[in-house]
């Protein structure tokens, strides 16, 4: 894949709970999303976990990853981007079907930013 | 990938990158009727950043082609045209965000980068994206000649389940002023690739649009047909 353009990358948020909650655009056929830069911001009084994990259309979303997040916490990964920087994570979707990234977290309240860029 | 992004406007790597013209240097462009050759007598290089195309909704693409028009004029002229027959204009573009696809039409209503049916914009031909060719940093691969009278049109299709605010362009322009090449022998070697020469064909190669009537006049039909002629 050619590395990363300075123009290229998109940004994504939303606001974490109990609730499954869809992070970024679909991802239409025949591309792949690359998540370059994660961000997550613990607003929940308590320890809190996240769970990051995608989903095709229709279906039980499939974990990607989780993180585990103290009182007051924030997480930000990578520090720094670059030309030669590599995805954190990556999703692809085949000839037919869409896919979603969901994000859900088991205290609710994580504010989660993401960095990605699709491409075909 | 390149680890400069940023220095790309000075008129060395312009040139180390890109197929400009430099004076003394001969051209052809290839029309309908046959091929016309020139030499380019003096250049001057401009360039048009950012032209705005405005904003596309998700899987969409712009409503019109855009002849890259002047903007904020009541009637505006295009920007990619020569004002006079004096000059050629010689151009290469690049386009951001990235995912977006850009489809030409040279001239008008001439798809150009067609495989069998005509261009369709939701489909996955002829396109270039900005990652063919970054706002920065042009390709090759856009190259196009304008005449006075001649110019392309563009159309932007964002192919992502995501509005894009803004669809830029960046054009990298040199404006020419040239002499007609004429002498037979020449124009033999010319089209034998005999002699150094930068050849241009205007539209598509199987059917090169018609050069406008003044070009005609102005070379010579005679000299066109007897070009032709040399070609078979």
């Amino acid at each position: 894949m050619p590395g990363l353009q300075p123009d290229e990358l998109r940004e994504a948020t939303v606001y974490a709970t109990t609730a499954w909650k869809t992070l970024g655009p679909r991802l239409e056929v025949n591309k792949t999303r690359e998540i370059y830069y994660l961000n997550l911001l613990n607003r929940a009084m308590v320890a809190n976990r996240v769970v990051i994990a995608e989903l095709a259309s229709a279906g039980t979303p499939s974990p990607k990853d989780q993180w585990g997040l103290v009182l007051g916490d924030e997480i930000v990964w990578p520090d720094e981007l670059n030309q030669l920087s590599v995805p954190l994570y990556t999703m692809k979707t085949d000839t037919a079907s869409v896919k979603y990234m969901r994000v859900s977290a088991v205290a609710s309240q994580v504010w989660t930013r993401i960095l990605f860029r699709d491409i075909p | 990938m390149s680890a400069s992004l940023i220095d790309v406007t000075t008129t060395v790597e312009l040139e180390a990158r890109l197929p400009f013209l430099k004076p003394s240097w001969y051209f052809g462009l290839l029309f309908n009727q046959g091929w016309v050759f020139a030499r380019v007598l003096a250049r001057e290089f401009t360039k048009i950043s950012p032209y705005p195309l405005g904003s596309l909704a998700a899987l969409s693409n712009l409503t019109d082609w855009n002849a890259i028009p002047e903007r904020g004029v009541v009637s505006p002229r295009y920007l990619l045209m020569p004002q006079k027959q004096a000059l050629i204009y010689q151009y290469f573009w690049g386009v951001t965000p990235p995912d977006v696809r850009i489809f030409k039409q040279f001239p008008p209503r001439t798809d150009i980068g067609i495989i069998i049916d005509r261009l369709n914009l939701a489909g996955d031909i002829g396109y270039l994206t900005g990652r063919d060719t970054p706002y920065f940093y042009p390709s090759p691969k856009t190259e196009q000649f304008t005449v006075y009278e001649m110019y392309a049109t563009y159309q932007a299709r964002n192919p992502v389940n995501q509005a894009v605010r803004n669809v830029l362009m960046n054009f990298e322009i040199c404006k020419y002023t040239y002499e007609w090449v004429r002498d037979p022998t020449m124009v033999k070697d010319f089209i034998d690739d005999r002699r150094k020469v930068h050849k241009f064909v205007m539209g598509p190669p199987d059917e090169p649009t018609s050069a406008p009537q003044w070009l005609v006049t102005d070379y010579g039909k005679d000299v066109l047909a007897k070009a032709k002629e040399l070609m078979r």
